[in-house]
């Protein structure tokens, strides 16, 4: 029998469907890791929007207890309030009244990253004048106004207000009275 | 083609799975340590890596920048054995060079654990006041007679996380040479109901 003669039959091996499982693996683990704080803050922000009734709306939390609490690792001495910024309309435009103690405002973009934190020792005595914008909004702050860029058309804002007790909690409600988070109808 | 398959999805298995795990904390390696409270300067930092992002999502999401806030954790007494809900422990602090600071508890869900004891944290305002310079504390499942008290109660195998506003400093040398406070376990009794979660 010549060589010639002689077939060996072709054996379907694992060595490129493990690699093909391997470059799935990749892929699927970079997808869900950049997948997981969007969807996650998409998540936050509609709760927060619902309980502030809408976006752009200021919602002034009670102070957290195990039974109220809806994030993680909210902490039980401090007062929030939340506001769900959509931007895609519009800038809007924010008023945060002056803390007795420890207060801070922070903006966070949807991926989760925090790009803004003002807190009161920046803040005067009159309280805080903010407008948020993304890149693409059309821009007239007003004199005295704090300008925060967002990098997207959805955000968040979470204020907090040291108060570690049930006093410390009524002076905030006074503080936190002429608070307002709002779309800017006409920026320009 | 059946290999194909059974490696595909077995790939797109270990690929999700690890991306959850990793993001649930499993193979987090804080930077920064303090006696038995670590934590990661990353946090709440807009330069953060896609892992730390995802982790910070699900773990902490909303974190403050260093700046303005650091948050130290920590899962083990000063044995180094897991903090449990089943076990009493003392607590032991100092004032610290920071403007503002809370100890608060949290379970394997990163919740607060659902009990109606109203302790879910200690602070700064409670634990020392005008002069005070050390303060002690509790830490259990039962109110004790007297003193500052963590309540553990649902807690099961449980973190406590110190958040510190406006520290002094935020460079790495001072925040490892902080005195942060000691959780010494002083007794333990039965087995932990529904202990689970992280390690």
């Amino acid at each position: 029998m010549s060589q010639t003669d002689v077939t060996i039959p072709k054996k379907a091996g694992w060595l490129k469907p493990l690699g093909f499982g391997l470059v799935l693996a990749v892929l699927a683990h970079l997808f869900t890791i950049g997948l997981i704080p969007s969807v996650i803050m998409n998540v936050a922000m509609k709760r927060i929007g619902e309980a502030a009734g809408g976006l752009n709306r200021i919602s002034h939390n009670d102070m957290v207890t195990p039974q109220n609490q809806r994030i993680v690792r909210s902490s039980p001495d401090l007062a929030y309030s939340t506001c769900a910024l959509d931007l895609s309309k519009g800038p809007v435009r924010i008023f945060l009244g002056k803390g007795a103690d420890y207060m801070s405002a922070a903006f966070y973009a949807a991926n989760t990253d925090n790009v803004f934190t003002l807190n009161d020792r920046k803040i005067g005595p009159k309280g805080a004048h903010i407008m948020v914008v993304s890149a693409r909004t059309p821009l007239a702050a007003k004199p005295g106004e704090v300008v925060v860029s967002l990098p997207s058309d959805k955000g968040l804002l979470l204020v907090r207000r040291l108060s570690p007790s049930a006093e410390a909690f009524t002076r905030v409600q006074g503080e936190r009275a002429s608070d307002y988070c709002r779309a800017v109808p006409d920026p320009i | 083609m059946w290999r194909w398959l059974i490696c595909g999805l077995a790939g797109m298995a270990v690929g999700i799975g690890s991306a959850f795990s990793i993001s649930g904390g499993w193979l987090s390696e804080a930077s920064i340590v303090s006696g038995k409270w670590s934590t990661d300067p990353t946090v709440g930092a807009a330069a953060a890596n896609p892992w730390v992002r995802a982790t910070i999502a699900r773990v902490g999401l909303l974190a403050l920048t260093k700046e303005e806030t650091i948050y130290f954790n920590r899962e083990l007494d000063e044995d180094g054995a897991p903090l449990v809900e089943t076990c009493t422990y003392a607590l032991s602090g100092q004032a610290l060079p920071t403007r503002w600071w809370s100890i608060t508890i949290y379970g394997a869900d990163q919740m607060l654990p659902v009990n109606t004891d109203k302790a879910s944290s200690i602070d700064a305002t409670r634990a020392l006041p005008a002069g005070a310079t050390s303060w002690t504390g509790s830490l259990s499942a039962n109110r004790p007679a007297t003193g500052q008290w963590l309540s553990s109660k649902g807690g099961g195998r449980f973190s406590l996380t110190i958040r510190l506003y406006n520290p002094q400093s935020v460079d790495r040398a001072f925040l490892e040479g902080l005195n942060l406070p000691q959780v010494k376990k002083l007794s333990c009794s039965g087995a932990v109901a529904g202990v689970g979660g992280k390690k």
